[in-house]
């Protein structure tokens, strides 16, 4: 691995343990085990700091580790809904990428998954400039049944595994990532079409479905 | 009402206690499990699957080549991995292991999804035959199945049949009949990670239940609560190897085992699908689908659930029922004929007075018990139940249950349970039991209440819109506040009570065609149930107020409620029905009639005791029910906050209509 991944890939640790876990900062008996790069080069590369004996990202470092993140999480819902590797796979094949994504490429990606916020795992991906301007313009390519309009049809690409119990009661009822599915109505519930069968469940639910969008005329 | 079998055979063997073979029915709500049960075993118990009316499980016999068979058919499930207590009763059914045959019953146009469930009927090792039901609907579809090659895929028998019409019954018969287990059935292959977890937890699974180990241990590490329940309390079991089994499993899989588990049965489902079944070409828009669209917009499906209401419930059952056949019944044929009958010749052969009184006279048995509960009671509550057979058998009432939600997510409920509420306006303790098919305790306990409270069943409901047909503002007043006091009370209850937002999901079926044989066989079944329950308690009450009047207690009771009628502005002999009411609301309500009828009542007067009565103690029965499935302190606590809130009320909407001065 390039010095730059190994610095990546300790930023990335780095972050989950300081800004995802813990107040911003912690000891560093507590950081340093488990990480490709010491404490003390990514401190010499102006990526941390110390204060009163414990460790936190500079403003610097939290950007970069905040950039390193975004890439691995969204690398990884790239393989995931799109190309629908198993899941060992998309742990490897997002190791890799995340570290070639240039900062187009990664922008044309979370266009691509409409601007997801949360990895498969369910953790955040931070948002970049695309995602607000997204969110202000409300484009999104995979987005929640809710916000399909009334017609519209697509495939399951995933049920949000924030809550096991409906994502279980929702695959239990037949609706499975990958299979076609129609939204005939969204009020006063949401009512749709996955194979021969129809449902209707209310918003809380129809938001843990996420749907690839059919394109439209206008974007082929 | 069917108790669960109690004899716990072993798998294999024949039931000890019947000496017969048993087969168990099983598949996902509305594949029409209940329509196959009636053509196998010949007597019809109820046809359609909607929450509440197959959650008891129905047994009967088959005979099929001479041999009887004992056939159990279990409530709606989507997977052996239960959610709801319905799931619950089915897994353990097939967990106690006494079936000979399974039948996995599916919708044939919706196998895809339908198969992991026999997906993991084979792998729990059961004696499994696939039912391929509804295969008319489908192949009108233009749907093709592959039926020898699903059945080597899977290595069980697979027959499509149509329980409705009845075709491929008799095939489905004789391979019950020839059935044998086969040697190699399918195997879903999960990856790595979880064949590892469920090979090294399979050794320590019970063996002697009807499940195989290694499906155990597929319940078990998707977190199974009464299956790891059961596992952990065995003998030899360490919880640190489980729990750390598990949690080894959890972190070499990227997604929740929850997931990963269904995900591989769905696919492997799929997979087998690709080659056995041929989808049409294209599909067209039927009349059918339109009109079902229509019942699930508000624009169009508020107007479509107003001509529901007022054609099925307010000109069939108010109309209908209440009017034209309580009268011919009430006034012809009891009131001309049979009481005067009675009552002469009880004056002519009966010297003993107090005997004639309980016979016949103003309170007794036939001129009281028998009149209401046949004359009264009996016309309302039949045409209620056929309007709601009706209706249920379309399939409206799920598409009604979506238009609600909204509404009764306000309330603590959600749209699921506008099948025990609408029930409820048939018979209350009917609904009570039905209750038990909402997810949350929270659920039950405030559909009960407002069960209780807010609900007039059928019976009380004709006698009630009999009594305001003729005062449309009291008619009025009574709508307004029973609305309101339904809102009210939910939503207060349901901020009182903390506990999980429930959520609305359903699968709505196909608009259908109801068959007159289906709806009259459930309309029948229900009556029976209804008039068991009730005529013991019609007669009772005659007996009881009977023995109140010889004795006087009758006369002090009344004396100690006119007070109360006073305080909200009834007259005294109003008393009298709700005493009665104790025994059955609708016995009170029938008892206002006759007051009214004898023009005792005015406007006020009515509207208020029609709201009183309406809002007041549930029956006896509903009672009963209430305290067998709520519990009785639930049952009492409510009771007592029902008992002075009825009289609250009606006390108040009393001094409301004295202040503003309305005369109705």
């Amino acid at each position: 691995m390039k010095t730059t991944e190994r610095i990546e890939e300790a930023l990335e640790k780095l972050w989950v343990r300081l800004e995802e876990t813990s107040g911003g900062d912690m000891l560093p008996e507590m950081l340093d085990p488990g990480l490709d790069v010491s404490l003390d080069i990514l401190t010499e590369k102006g990526f941390l700091e110390k204060s009163q004996g414990r460790v936190r990202f500079t403003d610097i470092g939290r950007e970069e580790a905040r950039l390193a993140i975004r890439r691995h999480r969204l690398s990884e819902r790239l393989f995931h809904d799109i190309i629908e590797t198993n899941p060992e796979d998309m742990e490897k094949a997002a190791c890799q990428m995340e570290h070639i994504v240039k900062k187009e490429i990664e922008e044309e990606i979370c266009r691509l998954l409409g601007h997801p916020e949360t990895c498969p795992h369910g953790k955040p991906i931070p948002a970049g400039p695309c995602c607000q301007k997204a969110r202000a313009s409300r484009e999104k390519f995979v987005v929640s049944l809710a916000s399909l309009k009334r017609g519209e049809k697509g495939v399951i690409a995933y049920i949000k595994a924030g809550d096991s119990k409906k994502l279980h009661k929702l695959m239990a009822m037949g609706i499975v990532p990958g299979n076609p599915i129609t939204l005939n109505n969204a009020f006063p519930s949401f009512v749709f079409t996955v194979g021969y069968s129809q449902y209707a469940v209310d918003k809380d639910m129809a938001e843990a479905i996420y749907v690839k969008r059919a394109l439209h005329d206008h974007d082929k | 009402m069917s108790k669960q079998n109690s004899c716990g055979c072993q798998a294999g063997e024949t039931c000890e206690e019947t000496g017969l073979r048993s087969i168990v029915m099983v598949g996902n709500p509305n594949v029409g499990k209940s329509a196959l049960f009636n053509r196998l075993t010949g007597s019809y118990v109820t046809v359609s699957n909607y929450p509440g009316t197959t959650v008891e499980v129905s047994q009967g016999r088959c005979k099929i080549d001479g041999e009887e068979f004992f056939v159990e058919d279990t409530p709606g499930m989507y997977s052996l991995l239960s959610i709801t207590e319905e799931e619950r009763v089915s897994r353990d059914i097939l967990l106690a292991g006494k079936a000979n045959i399974v039948l996995c019953v599916v919708d044939a146009k919706n196998l895809k999804r339908m198969l992991s469930l026999a997906l993991q009927l084979v792998e729990a090792s059961l004696p499994a035959i696939l039912v391929l039901n509804m295969m008319d609907e489908a192949n009108r579809l233009g749907i093709r199945i592959d039926e020898e090659e699903l059945e080597k895929k899977l290595g069980i028998p697979v027959v499509g049949i149509s329980a409705l019409s009845g075709k491929g019954v008799d095939i489905l018969k004789r391979r019950i009949q020839s059935y044998r287990r086969q040697e190699s059935t399918a195997e879903v292959f999960y990856g790595d990670a979880v064949e590892g977890a469920v090979n090294a937890l399979a050794p320590l699974m019970p063996a002697d239940v009807g499940l195989s180990q290694r499906a155990l241990a597929l319940l078990l590490i998707q977190n199974d609560p009464n299956i790891s329940a059961q596992v952990r309390s065995m003998e030899g079991n360490s919880p640190d190897f489980l729990d750390g089994t598990i949690a080894e499993l959890e972190k070499n899989l990227a997604e929740p085992v929850g997931y990963t588990v269904p995900m591989m049965q769905h696919t492997t489902a799929e997979d087998i699908c690709r080659e056995v079944f041929n989808p049409p070409a294209d599909r067209n828009l039927s009349f059918a689908q339109r009109l079902s669209d229509w019942t699930m917009r508000p624009l169009t499906g508020i107007p479509i659930l107003l001509i529901v209401l007022y054609y099925g419930l307010y000109k069939f059952v108010g109309g209908f029922g209440a009017g034209t056949i309580v009268g011919f019944l009430e006034e012809d044929i009891f009131g001309k004929y049979l009481s005067p009958w009675i009552n002469d010749l009880l004056i002519a052969y009966v010297p003993w007075g107090p005997l004639r009184e309980l016979i016949g006279m103003q309170y007794g048995i036939v001129t009281l018990g028998i009149r209401y509960a046949i004359a009264i009671i009996l016309p309302i509550v039949g045409t209620f139940f056929i309007a709601f057979s009706i209706i249920e058998d379309t399939g409206y009432l799920p598409r009604l249950a979506m238009l609600v939600d909204r509404i009764f997510k306000k309330i603590g409920l959600n749209g699921r349970a506008v099948i025990p509420m609408t029930l409820g306006f048939g018979c209350d303790t009917m609904a009570t039991m039905v209750t038990r098919t909402l997810e949350t305790k929270r659920e039950r306990i405030i559909a009960t209440l407002l069960l209780a409270l807010a609900i007039p069943c059928s019976a009380q409901l004709g006698v009630v819109l009999g009594m305001v047909a003729n005062n449309r503002a009291a008619m009025a007043v009574w709508a307004v506040v029973m609305l309101g006091i339904f809102l009210f009370v939910g939503f207060l209850t349901a901020k009182l009570m903390p506990g999980d937002h429930p959520n609305f999901y359903m699968e709505v079926p196909p608009l259908r065609m109801p068959r007159p044989g289906a709806v009259f066989i459930k309309t029948y079944t229900r009556m029976q149930w209804y008039f068991m329950e009730i005529l013991p308690l019609f007669i009772l009450a005659s007996v009881m107020i009977w023995l109140g009047n010889i004795t006087d207690t009758f006369k002090v009771v009344v004396s100690w409620l006119s007070p109360v009628m006073g305080l909200i502005g009834l007259p005294k002999e109003a008393a009298v029905a709700f005493l009665f009411g104790f025994f059955r609301r609708d016995y009170g309500a029938a008892g206002l009639y006759d007051l009214q009828k004898a023009g005792a009542l005015s406007g006020n007067q009515l509207a208020v005791s029609v709201i009183t009565l309406t809002l007041f103690v549930p029956c006896i029965a509903q009672f009963l029910m209430m305290k067998k499935e709520r519990g009785l302190k639930m049952a009492c606590l409510m009771a007592l906050f029902i008992f002075p809130f009825a009289f609250l009320v009606g006390g108040l909407v009393n001094a409301l209509l004295n202040l503003t001065g309305i005369q109705l």
